[in-house]
This record gives structure tokens, sequence and C-alpha cells, in this order.
């Protein structure tokens, strides 16, 4: 449970981080090459949190009801 | 009958009322709303606005006013009406105009998926351009103009096709996954536009509006908008799911009629954030190149957030295009049930990539959106007048099940007369498309009774 919490939390800290560098850019503080990188390891931390939440989440839940069938 | 089948139709409560114990709390209507109602459409829109030279008042007000009014239409007319039977929109109508009514609307409704499909296909193309050396259309084209483009549209058509017919699952979770990034998204395509258009604090961003982004020039060949087709296009954008009743299929699992409120999420974070930011986003395209009209998502995108800005427009794209395919096939497919899905699917995704290859289909959007609204509009009108108005009038409602009728003529005659009177108000008074749901609306429930008094007088007698 505790590390489908924090794959969720990973998850979120992408969406924060894009976020948070299209802010910093708007304002002129990041260039835009470090703007760019950025966006896409936001998407990539989304995208990779979300789904390992999920496949941990069905997995250790699975487990659990085949440990209660037992 | 196969007890697998009659499991799913139990699950589902395809020809039956959902069961009190079975609705969803509220969140599931929020969550739904904002993941359904961000999509690659967005990304069209909002430049559209632009292109038919509305002002930053007109766009910043209307769209709220718009907005309020689409939620309102959800949470007064809709669900009070999906809470009342519980029915999906398709069981409703049959229980009023007969089966035969439901097979004409699912051929109507396809055929308008096919067509709204086609625009998502090509919304994913244009970012698939972005890594190809292909001629993007221009803003006035209709025709295709470069068989390189054709070529790679049909491709992404087929591709996206093949995922449909194949299931809707998969893509469907992806798509629930990837509803909050491209929210975010959205906003941070907002965001990062300012510095290219000269924005630098909060105080500049009305100046700007109005001098940069929406200035309010027409492009030629495109009808200037005011303050009113804003308003009119934000209520009426999604006129088939309220007024048009198409949602009953989603609220019939909703415990109260405010859950009708859950509308907010799409209407805000779609249809004014994200259309907002479409828009100042082909700013950016025409303040760097004013001769560049056209109105292409992915290059847009890229040009403004790189490859994330690519991922954007083919995510958006791709995750819409998919399930309307998916129910204009299963619609195609009620026609005959024993047609293959995965078939009709497939047929479905080619007559949507056909119409892809057609330029015109994107850069006319907001027609087509406005249009497609209209045509279904009447059979929410339809069951409107017969859930509040039948029995104070006298009248029997749910004829069509009640007196066993595969196909009750009224609300047929009701839905042909209404768009006849649509297209002479258009064609003779100059009236355009969209603002004829509204007087649409009411000739529908006029002529829905009036058909009816005539009918059920007729089959009572007999």
């Amino acid at each position: 449970m505790n590390k489908v919490n924090l794959l969720r939390g990973v998850a979120v800290a992408g969406l924060a981080l894009i976020f948070a560098v299209s802010v910093l850019y708007a304002a002129g503080t990041v260039g835009r090459d470090l703007f760019l990188y950025l966006l896409v390891a936001g998407t990539a931390l989304w995208f990779a949190g979300i789904l390992l939440a999920r496949r941990t989440g069905s997995r250790s839940s699975s487990e659990a009801s085949h440990e209660h069938q037992n | 009958m196969d007890p697998k089948r009659k499991k799913v139709q139990v699950i589902e409560y395809e020809r039956e009322r959902v069961p009190e114990n079975k609705t969803k709390p509220a969140a599931s209507f929020w969550g739904l709303f904002s993941s359904e109602h961000v999509a690659g459409t967005e990304l069209l829109i909002g430049p559209l606005f632009v292109v038919h030279g509305v002002a930053a008042f007109d766009v910043l007000v209307g769209l709220v006013l718009g907005n309020i009014l689409a939620v309102l239409s959800w949470r007064y007319l809709t669900v009070p009406i999906a809470i009342k039977h519980r029915l999906t929109l398709y069981f409703h109508l049959e229980k009023i105009g007969g089966r035969r009514l439901v097979v004409l609307y699912n051929l109507a409704n396809g055929l308008l998926w096919c067509f709204i499909a086609g625009a998502m296909i090509s919304v994913s193309a244009s970012a698939v351009s972005v890594f190809l050396p292909v001629q993007q259309p221009s803003l006035d084209a209709i025709l295709p103009e470069s068989f390189s483009m054709v070529l790679l549209v049909l491709l992404v058509g087929l591709l996206i096709s093949v995922i449909a017919a194949r299931g809707y699952d998969a893509v469907s979770r992806f798509a629930t996954i990837a509803a909050p990034w491209m929210v975010v998204m959205f906003i941070a395509l907002g965001i990062s536009t300012l510095p290219d258009l000269g924005i630098h604090s909060a105080g500049e961003f009305w100046e700007k509006a109005n001098e940069v982004i929406w200035k309010g020039h027409n492009q030629p060949g495109f009808v200037k908008f005011t303050f009113w087709h804003i308003l009119f296009f934000s209520w009426f954008g999604n006129m088939a799911w309220h007024i048009g009743m198409g949602d009953l299929t989603i609220f019939r699992y909703a415990k109260k009629a405010s859950y009708g409120f859950a509308s907010v999420s799409g209407m805000f974070l779609g249809h004014y954030i994200a259309w907002i930011c479409a828009g100042m986003l082909y700013a950016v395209q025409l303040q760097a190149d004013p001769s560049n009209t056209t109105v292409t998502p992915g290059p847009m995108a890229s040009s403004t957030m790189g490859f994330a800005g690519v991922l954007l427009v083919l995510i958006s794209g791709w995750t819409t295009a998919n399930p309307i395919i998916y129910r204009s096939g299963l619609a195609f497919q009620s026609v005959n049930s024993r047609w293959s899905r995965y078939r009709v699917t497939l047929v479905a995704g080619g007559v949507a990539s056909f119409i892809a290859i057609f330029p015109g289909l994107s850069m006319r959007f907001l027609d087509l959106a406005a249009l497609y609204g209209l045509i279904l509009m009447p059979m929410g009108a339809v069951i409107f007048a017969d859930h509040y108005l039948m029995k104070p009038l006298g009248m029997v409602p749910f004829f069509a099940e009640r007196k066993n009728i595969r196909f009750y003529l009224p609300p047929t005659i009701a839905w042909i007369l209404t768009l006849g009177f649509c297209l002479v108000l258009n064609l003779y008074s100059g009236v355009q498309v969209f603002f004829l749901g509204l007087p649409g609306w009411f000739m529908a429930v006029a002529l829905y009774l009036l058909f009816s008094l005539y009918y059920q007088r007729k089959i009572n007698q007999s």
C-alpha cells in the first residue's frame, strides 16, 4: 500500500513539475531548453508513476484476495 | 439465452432501471466530466474563435455565461428525467417511439460521430506531421492539398480504427489516466505562451488580450463572432448531451439531481481554460508569422512546448477519436445485431478516416459541432415533452411501449420537420447554425405534442 502511495506521489510530482516549470518559464527564470526537457520529464513521471501504481495496486489486491481464498 | 450474455445485460442495466443501490457517488461524475470534456477538439475550437475574430471581452465573459447555461441545462433538464426513470437514452427512446426510431437515431448518431472522429484523426495526424516533411493545409482549404498529408491521415486513421475495433477497455483506461495530465498540460500551454505574447505581469494581460490575442478581426471567409456567438456556442456546443438528452445514459446512475452540477468540471476546465489556452497558442503562431493562419494543433503545440506539446496533441486527439469510433461502430451494429462489431467498427473508422482527409472539416469545426448538436437535439425535446407535458395534456407518455408499436411516427415527424424548419430559418432568414438550437427546441416540442394528439386519438379510436 505504501509503495502504491509512493508511486502516486511520484505521478503527482510530475504534474506539479509541469505546472511549476511553465510558471518559471513565463517568469523568465527558466530557459527554453530546460523548460522543454522538464515538460517531458514531468510527463514521464506522471505516466510512469500512475501506471506502476495501478499495476502494483491491482497485483497486491489480487494477492490479498488469493490469500483470503486460501 | 446464453447465461454469460444475460449476466452482462443485467450488470449494465441496458433494458431496465438502474437500482437505487447501484447509484454512483458525486465524485465519479466530477471526474468523468473533467476527463470527457478536456479533449482534442479543444485544440481546434480555441484557435477557431480567434479565426472568427472574437473580441477579448466576448470570449472571456461569453464563455462564462454560456458554460453556466450548459451546466444549468444538465442540472435542470437532463438529470431530473435521468434519475426519475434511470434508463439509457436508447431504451427511453424505444419506449417513446419504438424500436425502429432507435435504429434511425443510431444511424444518424453513428454517422455524425464519424465526422467528429474524423476531426480528431486529423488533429492526431497533425501531431505526427511535425516529424515529417508534409505540407500543412491552408485555413480556407476544403479539399486535400497534399498527397503526403492524405497518406498520413489515412495511416493514423487506420491505426486508431484497428485499436478501436480491438476493444474499448484499454483505451478508455488510458484516457482516464491521461485526463489529469491533459488538464495540467493545457494550463501549462496557456502559461508558457505568455512571454511570446508579451505578457510579463497580470496587469498586462487585459491589454495584450485585446491587442494581440482576441483582436476582433475575423479571417476572410469566416463569419465575425460576437458575444452572442460565443454564448450560444458554449451553451449548445454540447447540446446533444444535455438538451438532446444524450447524458441520460450516464446520469441514470446519479443519486440526486444536484449531481448535474458536476458538469461544471468539464465546462470550466475544458470549455473555458482549455479553449482560452488553445486560443493563446494560435495567437503566438499569428504573431510569429501573420500569414500562417492555418489551424494545425501539432505544429502549434510543438513550437511552444516541444515534444511534450506534440504528445498532448497526439494523446488528446487519439483518446477522443478512439471511443467515438467505437461508439459509432456500436451505433451502426445496432441496426443488425448479426453484423460483426469488429468489422462494423473498422468500417466506421474507415469512413471517419476518409472524412478526415478533407481539411475543411477541421477548419470549419465550429459549424460541425453546432450542426451535430442541432441534428440530435429534437429527440431531447421529444423526451422532455413526453416526460413533462403528455400527462397534463391528457395524453399517454411512453406510447410505443404501452401500445406495443414498433414505429410510433410523431417523434420522427417532429424530428424531420424541426430540422426542415431550422434549414428554412438558416437559408431564408439568415439565422446562423449557432442560434438555431433554441427556436428548434420549441418547434420540436410543439410538433411532437401536436402530432401525438392526432395519432394517439386516431390509434385509441381504432
